[in-house]
């Protein structure tokens, strides 16, 4: 019996296929200063066929970053109430645009600016993209306001140096 | 004493189950590096250290290690058995929580109390089995005495706890936010001003020291949910963020990629300008 079990997760493995593809989103952003700054806003989507449950799909490493600013957004949540969003907590961040949208014991702190969820943002879109928030007791993040990213797929991961 | 906001941060590594000495563990210096990468021209001072207990574990199944090598009858199955049970045994020790398990947990204090006497803002990152050794090692501490004041981040010789690939959702190792310290003082809750504590526990899919699925099938943070739901570990003043992190290595594979992950040292360097310096 467990022999016959050990081959058929050996069989699975072996059979099983698993793809993973890194969105990037990229746009501009210019400071009080005129420097110009990119903005990164990334995830990854894991695919998988695995034999007799079907295909599926993982969504993960998500990061929305500037270039040369230290902090980072990285907690998501992503449904069609708000499309894909990055919640924080009101203990550290605080809305200064809009109406403070609650999810559970966070407030969403940037996303999608017409409720786009994850699953239907493609390559090629022009994706607006809202930050709402500001730091209340920590390092600033990306201003408030509505950015404009350009979405490419990418089997590497997109990185984001500081050009200072 | 205290910790001093003006100091360098310091991350702590501490490892999971390995094989082989104290002397083969270098993942301190893989994050020092990969973090100095990402936090390139930016002003954001840190060190790295590492917690090592692989030499204590070693001393403990030392002896049932060469007997069962010794009762293989030749040195190749001899060297697999003494692998496996080098191992195997890493769990057994963590699971136990005998002499071996309270020696580990009391060292990783002491180094942890190292780094409060030298006053340096303290960062936890754990991997595997070694979450374990930190989870309850940091719970000890809000509990002792003079720690982890209400919103004196000063007095927390812990700042902040970064687990990765962590099977504390497993049934087997039986924690949950019950065995958590809770950070606020009695009667009260947490409003806008608490200083919440913040454990980020990264995690990829397929990692099958996380789900306990052998076959790496694909996990969701349903489990790790149901053992530390947000409500409960909330108003006991903890920010706890679980994150999917692809790593783009399946299968036990995905459970030693943690320490090269771009996003796995974004959750670290987040962590480091959140809470670190200034």
């Amino acid at each position: 019996m467990l022999f016959k079990m050990q081959i058929t997760v050996v069989v699975v493995l072996l059979i099983s296929g698993c793809s993973s593809v890194s969105y990037q989103a990229r746009g501009v952003y210019n400071t009080e200063e005129n420097k110009e700054r990119e903005l990164l806003l990334q995830w990854k989507a894991q695919k998988y066929y695995i034999p007799f449950l079907g295909n599926d799909i993982d969504y993960g490493s998500y990061s929305f970053q500037e270039e040369c600013r230290p902090n980072v957004l990285q907690d998501t949540v992503d449904g069609d109430q708000y499309g894909f969003a990055f919640k924080e907590r009101g203990q550290n961040f605080t809305v200064i645009s809009g109406t403070p949208i609650q999810v559970g014991n966070h407030i969403i702190c940037a996303k999608t600016k017409d409720d786009m969820t994850l699953s239907e943002i493609k390559s090629g879109d022009e994706l607006l993209f809202e930050v709402l928030c500001k730091a209340r007791r920590m390092a600033p993040i990306t201003p408030a306001g509505i950015y404009t990213l350009k979405v490419t797929e990418s089997e590497e991961a997109g990185k984001l140096e500081c050009r200072d | 004493m205290g910790v001093n906001f003006n100091n360098k941060s310091k991350v702590l590594i501490i490892h999971g189950v390995q094989t082989g000495d104290d002397q083969d563990l270098r993942q301190h210096e893989v994050i020092r590096k990969n973090l100095e990468k990402h936090l390139a021209g930016m002003d954001v001072p840190f060190e790295t250290d590492i917690f090592k207990y692989e030499d204590i574990n070693d001393e403990a199944s030392y002896l049932i290690k060469k007997v069962l090598a010794a009762m293989t009858g030749n040195k190749i199955s001899g060297w697999i058995v003494e692998q496996a049970v080098d191992l195997v045994g890493d769990v057994g020790i963590a699971l136990l929580k005998g002499d071996t398990y309270r020696l580990i947990v009391d060292s990783f204090k002491s180094k942890i109390m190292e780094s409060y006497e030298k006053e340096e803002p303290l960062f936890i990152v754990a991997h595997s089995l070694g979450t374990i050794y930190a989870f309850d090692a940091l719970n000890e501490l809000v509990n002792e005495d003079g720690f982890f004041q209400y919103n004196q981040a000063e007095t927390r010789p812990v700042q902040g706890l970064v687990t990765l690939g962590s099977p504390i959702a497993l049934d087997l190792f039986d924690r949950d936010w019950k065995k958590m310290s809770s950070l606020m003082p009695e009667g009260q809750a947490v409003d806008m001003d608490t200083a919440l504590f913040p454990w980020i526990n990264d995690w990829d899919p397929t990692d099958p020291v996380v789900s306990g699925s052998v076959a790496g099938l694909p996990w969701d943070e349903g489990k790790f949910r149901a053992r530390f739901p947000d409500d409960q570990t909330y108003s006991m003043g903890w920010d706890v963020m679980p994150r999917s992190i692809i790593t783009e290595s399946g299968h036990l594979g995905a459970h030693t990629a943690y320490w090269n992950d771009a996003d796995v040292c974004m959750s670290i360097r987040q962590m480091i300008v959140r809470y670190g310096k200034g």
